[in-house]
């Protein structure tokens, strides 16, 4: 079987997503699988399809000169910039597994083997991150997203050679300082890039072919090749798309008691707030690692040292919090609302 | 309006009867008043789509084809879209699965997605397999099928 190899090079943001939401779109039954390459010319911040803009600090990107760009992939908001490689996988859908954990599987194991490859740990963690997995634990050094785009399934991924995880932090929608230092404290300790590991000397060429032989040897024999007619114009299509203000804007969201900034399948900051009860909370590995409960009146020193070290949702944690009465019931009921951790 | 629900099981999996099932999408179709429709995933939709944690529809009043996209589902950040079982005009979202798509993957035949007004009902229902005892064939092959593929675990 052949796969195409595509390397779009250096582009802007807007062309940098458009790349292979124009490759997925053009794609048709029975065409090659396509392994596509490219590199943002300059930063920005990639929204998941179903999240809402007030997850981002508009502000923030404003002064810092940000587009924001929403992708057909799920997912929260990211910082993208020229210090990552992005790849993208893209197959017909009717080659594509019927279960999504077998798709990443299938898209995601060739990445790990090019990262352990060029010399790093690398595993799979959780359904879809890729994560150094030592003695230290598991720090993730791809973000990774998929999607299905009329005909065409994609599974996407970035190799981080550098990680500003304050400049990260920074355009993200949180309330207040602690809750930014917090969010940074996690995403310092879940998530990594190839110099963080001591690989800075690794190059994009050689990340690069390292994913085109991985890629090669699992998927299909390679073959360079440019973007055909029907790509480019679809390329064409879904940059102007992803332009459209109004494609940012939408689809609506629910408003929920709930936010989430996800830093790894391992590590969760969540805020949850419901009638002057809110309650932030690191969840590390299905526990939680630190909470803060803000209630008027409340001295929560007490409450949130219980919290620390217990499971989420579980039996325990009701029985753990039973002596706080009314306040302890509510901090329950808002874990409770928690939505699978995945 | 308040229907009870009838189940019958197929492979492990509980289906109800009294609808009609797309063998292409694996989502229900069922009859409701003044001749709209509500659609739903089958057991087999929900499960290999993953723990679902977000779907949105097209807007209320959006005339959708069979075959064509009326909204998108999310799991493990994977997008992709909800194909229309049968033709017509969107008349309401379940707003209970937009709040919660967790109650996709729970109890996938108590909770329906869309409500539309067919646009060629005689036409496209029978395009969908009705009868019981093909429902049973059908879902059991599927089943087979899906385990042989290792998308599902019994």
């Amino acid at each position: 079987m052949e796969l195409r190899v595509v390397d779009a090079g250096t582009v802007g943001p807007f062309r940098s997503q458009a790349l292979w939401h124009g490759i997925a779109s053009a794609m048709k039954p029975g065409d090659a699988t396509v392994l596509s390459f490219c590199r943002p010319s300059s930063p920005y911040v990639g929204l998941g399809y179903h999240r809402s803009i007030d997850e981002i600090d508009l502000g923030a990107c404003d002064r810092l000169g940000l587009p924001v760009i929403r992708r057909q992939i799920g997912g929260g908001p990211v910082y993208l910039d020229a210090d990552q490689l992005f790849f993208q996988v893209t197959l017909p859908a009717d080659r594509a597994p019927a279960r999504i954990d077998l798709l990443y599987e299938m898209c995601l194991e060739p990445a790990a083997s090019a990262f352990r490859a060029l010399g790093l740990a690398v595993r799979r963690n959780g359904v879809n991150d890729l994560a150094v997995a030592d003695e230290r634990g598991n720090r993730k050094i791809s973000g990774t997203g998929a999607g299905r785009i009329d005909d065409g399934v994609t599974v996407v991924g970035n190799v981080l050679f550098r990680f500003p995880h304050e400049r990260m932090v920074e355009v993200l929608a949180l309330a207040g300082d602690r809750s930014r230092q917090e969010c940074l404290r996690l995403m310092r300790r879940h998530v990594t890039s190839l110099a963080a590991e001591g690989f800075e000397g690794v190059g994009f060429d050689e990340a690069r072919s390292a994913l085109i032989e991985a890629y090669g040897e699992a998927l299909g024999t390679c073959l360079e090749s440019a973007l055909n007619e029907s790509e480019e114009e679809a390329i064409s299509e879904w940059e102007e798309r992803l332009g459209d203000p109004e494609w940012l804007a939408v689809p609506e969201r629910p408003r929920r008691t709930m936010h989430h900034v996800k830093i790894s399948a391992d590590a969760w900051l969540v805020m949850m707030a419901e009638d002057g009860l809110s309650v932030e909370a690191s969840i590390v590995g299905g526990q939680i690692e630190r909470a803060r409960i803000v209630a008027p009146g409340l001295d929560a020193n007490a409450l949130e040292g219980k919290l620390a070290g217990q499971s989420v949702r579980s039996a325990e944690l009701r029985r753990t919090l039973e002596p706080f009465g009314v306040t302890g019931r509510r901090v329950v009921r808002l874990f409770e609302t928690l939505p699978t951790l995945a | 309006m308040m229907t009870t629900l009838e189940l019958f099981t197929v492979g492990g999996y509980r289906l109800a009867a009294g609808r009609s099932y797309d063998e292409a999408t694996h989502l229900w179709v069922e009859t409701v008043a003044e001749g709209a429709a509500r659609c739903g995933f089958d057991p087999l939709g929900s499960e290999t789509s993953g723990d679902v944690v977000a779907v949105s529809f097209e807007p209320v009043g959006t005339s959708v084809e069979r075959g064509q996209a009326f909204g998108s589902l999310e799991a493990a950040k994977f997008v992709g879209p909800l194909i229309a079982p049968i033709s017509g005009t969107i008349r309401a979202h379940n707003g209970e699965v937009v709040a919660r798509p967790g109650l996709v993957n729970q109890d996938p035949m108590a909770h329906w997605l869309i409500e539309v007004q067919p646009s060629r009902p005689d036409e496209e229902l029978a395009l969908l397999l009705r009868d019981p005892d093909r429902v049973r064939a059908w879902f059991a092959a599927e089943v087979e099928k899906f385990e042989r593929q290792g998308a599902i675990t019994q």
